[in-house]
């Protein structure tokens, strides 16, 4: 197992709880959605797991290490971290933010220059025209791309995603999720995604965990989170996008039998 | 112009040496001060307020002041230090500022990034928040670059070399030309600097490392050439004095420093201490334009070797005396005490008195029947015009107190441009200096003092106790105590102040009456 999240959570000085009691697994090639409302502890979660916070109770194990024994610089070097937003470095080229990560861990200067166009290539940006742009030369979708593939770039078997298809258009963000879906097949990463969007968790997750107020509502496939949603919330939020669908797919009939 | 222009760029390669010297040391040392200050004050607010405090603080004291303050602060040293540590000062501010609010600005979620993605803290320091502050940080160097390359030309009272040498002397003797072309030269450097360390940035910044590096060393070049330059020039002077000089003539290795304070009549006895010092075959430097207890100082401490102050000066200043005394009584009493306490010698007298006369224009006196400073008191709205230095004079005390003339209205100015204001009636009275040419020229009179309230200023030969010990140097200069009378030196001030010419040529009238 690469990734095993055991009762963990986290309160701020202050006294917000903001995560309590949240455990998951992801294995290689898994991915692990935590869906919910904006402000349930979504984001505190994934830092939770790669020392951007320390945990107040509970543990996060990696590659069956628990990380609380590990040095938290080194240990971030091994996991690829897409942030909220793009995150991206504004005064570095493209190439240049890609490769950030293998810099640090001291590869050579050929092997990254090959590493950063074989990932240009597997985000769908051709490298020639790209490579050296800034990120206020891409568009929204292309910094995302470039995003992912900074997170990728080290070859990491933890990726850490925090909303990585927000604020894109259908059509962006569709193919986006499809050319993700079939890198992490390929390249056989463990994935933890943060979503608002159910939908997205429904077709991407092997697993989904419903969050609320910081704790877990449900843990559970997308299948059997349609057959069986444990409680009003839960249900209430695999509803719309399946309402959605309906009446789409309603209108569509309408169009053809008109047409 | 060709014609004025000529002396003065003669000068250029000292003036402008010594002014970039000076100016590129300093800049460079606030921002080795100012950078890893702002640093970590940018992460810690425990640092940042009193950094900030202070740096401001220095800000606001004026250049001026804060230049001579470092020269008691150094026990009496004169000349680059206190003027580099001031400058330094002044150059820590914008860019201790500016480093502080650049790297404060950085995007909270970028140096999230940094620490998200692996980077320790230095990285995330050196690869990500110093690039994104740099605009910030560059124009803050820039700021101080301007400000120090003017501030720059301050350092001239405290006998650093500058191009402030052109505006001090030619303030004094109402040169004019020789301001503006010391003006011109220092805002010109300041903008050049400025554009380079521009240029430096648009290119590193473009990734254009050719361009960066041909700037870089233009920010290095210019400096170093405009140094040798200077050296090449000092060098020059120094073989030419070899040449005229006999082999040894008992001055030693060591050129002797002559020293003067920042008005006419004291670059003119400089020249001629020179003039007596080279044709004895001594190597000589000059130190002109130092601040009036500046040049005590740098004597007593042998960074200058002889100088010529006055004795009512040092019976206020160094003597820390109130009521003056007899005019031979004072001038015993101040050379035994410079002798006892410091190790300095006084020569002799050179035989000229340079007092504070006041002096009113000579109808003003008849129509208000004015023989003596007493009757000012009679005078409605009376408006006395003086040298700053003046007005904060016991002296001036026990004039207005002991005459009773409390009310006048006190006007500071320029020494250089009092005259011309009691000639056109900008003020009643002037604190005049009784060597002054434009005494006899503008038709002044000197109201008598039968208090004896202003002391007597004999003019004094001092020697260093450095200097003392080169019998060489009186040698060469006793010929000139007791041959400067008065008259003389009214009418060598009247050749520079009233024709308008050389301080050499001023000079040469005192040489040539002291050579036969
Ligand atoms: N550094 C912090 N100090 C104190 N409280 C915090 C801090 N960071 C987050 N919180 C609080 O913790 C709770 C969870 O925040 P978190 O960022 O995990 O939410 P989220 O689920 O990611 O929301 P969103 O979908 O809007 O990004 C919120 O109530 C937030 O206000
Ligand atoms: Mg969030």
């Amino acid at each position: 197992m690469i990734l095993q999240v055991d009762q963990l959570a986290k309160r701020f000085p202050g006294g917000v709880k903001a995560v309590a009691d949240v455990s998951f697994t992801a294995g290689a090639g898994e991915l692990v959605a935590l869906v919910g409302e904006s402000g349930c502890g979504k984001t505190t979660t994934l830092k939770c797991i790669n020392r951007l916070h320390e945990p107040s109770a509970g543990r996060v194990l990696i590659e069956d290490e628990d990380i609380q024994g590990l040095d938290p610089v080194a240990q971030r070097r091994r996991i690829g971290w897409v942030m909220q937003g793009d995150g991206l470095f504004p005064h570095m080229s493209a190439a240049a933010n890609i490769a950030v990560g293998p810099r640090l861990l001291g590869w050579e200067a050929g092997r990254i220059a090959a590493r950063v166009d074989e990932l240009l290539e597997l985000v769908r940006l051709d490298p020639a025209i790209y490579r050296d742009r800034l990120p206020r030369q891409l568009s929204g979708g292309q910094r995302q791309r470039i995003g992912v593939a900074r997170a990728l770039a080290a070859g990491p078997h933890l990726v850490l995603m925090d909303e990585p298809f927000g604020a894109l258009d259908p059509i962006t963000r569709d193919g986006l999720r499809a050319d993700f879906s079939e890198l992490q097949a390929r390249l056989k990463f463990a994935a933890v995604m943060v979503t608002h969007d159910m939908a997205e968790a429904l077709l991407m997750a092997d697993r989904i965990a419903v969050m609320e107020a910081g704790r877990i509502l449900q843990y559970d496939t997308p299948s059997a989170l349609l057959a069986a949603p444990a409680g009003e919330t839960v249900a209430r939020m695999l509803e719309s996008p399946l309402r959605e669908a309906e009446r789409v797919g309603a209108l569509k009939a309408g169009a053809a039998q008109n047409g | 112009m060709g014609e004025t222009l000529g002396p003065l760029i003669e000068r250029l390669p000292a003036f402008l040496g010594g002014h970039l010297q000076l100016s590129v040391a300093a800049i460079l040392t606030a921002l080795a001060v100012s950078l890893p200050l702002g640093i970590a004050a940018a992460r810690n607010p425990k640092i940042a307020a009193p950094a900030l405090t202070v740096a401001s603080v220095m800000q606001t004291i004026p250049a001026l002041a804060l230049l001579a303050l470092m020269v008691p602060l150094l026990g009496g040293t004169i000349g680059f230090a206190p003027a580099f540590i001031a400058l330094t000062l002044y150059g820590v501010l914008p860019v201790l500022r500016n480093t502080i609010v650049g790297l404060q600005g950085v995007d909270r979620t970028v140096r999230e990034a940094a620490r998200g993605i692996g980077m320790s803290p230095v990285q995330s320091l050196v690869q990500v928040e110093l690039p994104l502050a740099a605009p910030t940080i560059i124009a803050g160097v820039r700021t101080a670059t301007v400000w120090v390359v003017g501030a720059a030309t301050l350092a001239t009272p405290v006998g650093a070399t500058s191009l402030g040498n052109y505006i001090f002397s030619g303030l004094q003797t109402r040169s004019w030309d020789m301001v503006i072309f010391g003006c011109v030269c220092s805002a010109g450097l300041a903008i050049l600097l400025d554009q380079l360390i521009r240029a430096l940035h648009v290119s590193a910044e473009a990734r254009k490392p050719l361009q960066a590096v041909l700037a870089g060393c233009a920010v290095v070049v210019i400096p170093a050439a405009a140094m040798s330059g200077a050296a090449l020039y000092v060098s020059d002077e120094r073989s030419g004095a070899f040449a005229a000089g006999s082999v040894d003539a008992g001055f030693g290795d060591d050129e002797v420093i002559v020293g003067a304070k920042a008005f006419t009549e004291q670059y003119i006895i400089a020249e001629v201490l020179e003039a007596r010092l080279e044709n004895a075959g001594a190597e000589v430097r000059r130190r002109d334009n130092l601040g009036s207890t500046v040049v005590f100082d740098a004597l007593v401490s042998g960074e200058i070797d002889v100088y010529v102050d006055y004795t009512g000066t040092l019976w206020n200043n160094v003597l820390q005396r109130g009521a003056p005394v007899d005019r031979h009584l004072m001038y015993a009493e101040v050379s035994s005490h410079l002798l006892s306490q410091y190790g300095v010698l006084t020569l002799g007298r050179l035989g000229f008195e340079n007092a504070y006369g006041i002096a009113v224009r000579r109808d003003f006196a008849e129509v208000n029947s004015l023989t003596s400073i007493a009757d000012l008191a009679r005078v409605e709205d009376l408006s006395i015009g003086a040298d700053p230095e003046f007005f904060v004079r016991p002296e001036w005390e026990r004039v207005r107190d002991g005459y009773q003339i409390t009310g006048a209205e006190e006007r500071s100015m320029d020494a250089a441009f009092m005259y011309g204001a009691v000639r056109d009636g900008a003020v009643d009275a002037i604190t005049a200096y009784t060597t002054d040419g434009r005494i006899d020229a503008f038709d002044l009179v000197i109201l008598e003092d039968p208090l004896g309230a202003l002391p007597p200023y004999d003019a004094v030969l001092l020697l260093s106790p450095q200097a003392v010990q080169r019998p060489a140097i009186a040698r060469a200069l006793a010929p000139l105590i007791g041959a400067i009378d008065a008259d003389l030196m009214r009418q060598a001030n009247a050749v520079v102040d009233l024709e308008r010419r050389s301080v050499g040529e001023g000079a040469d009238v005192i040489l040539q009456a002291v050579e036969d």
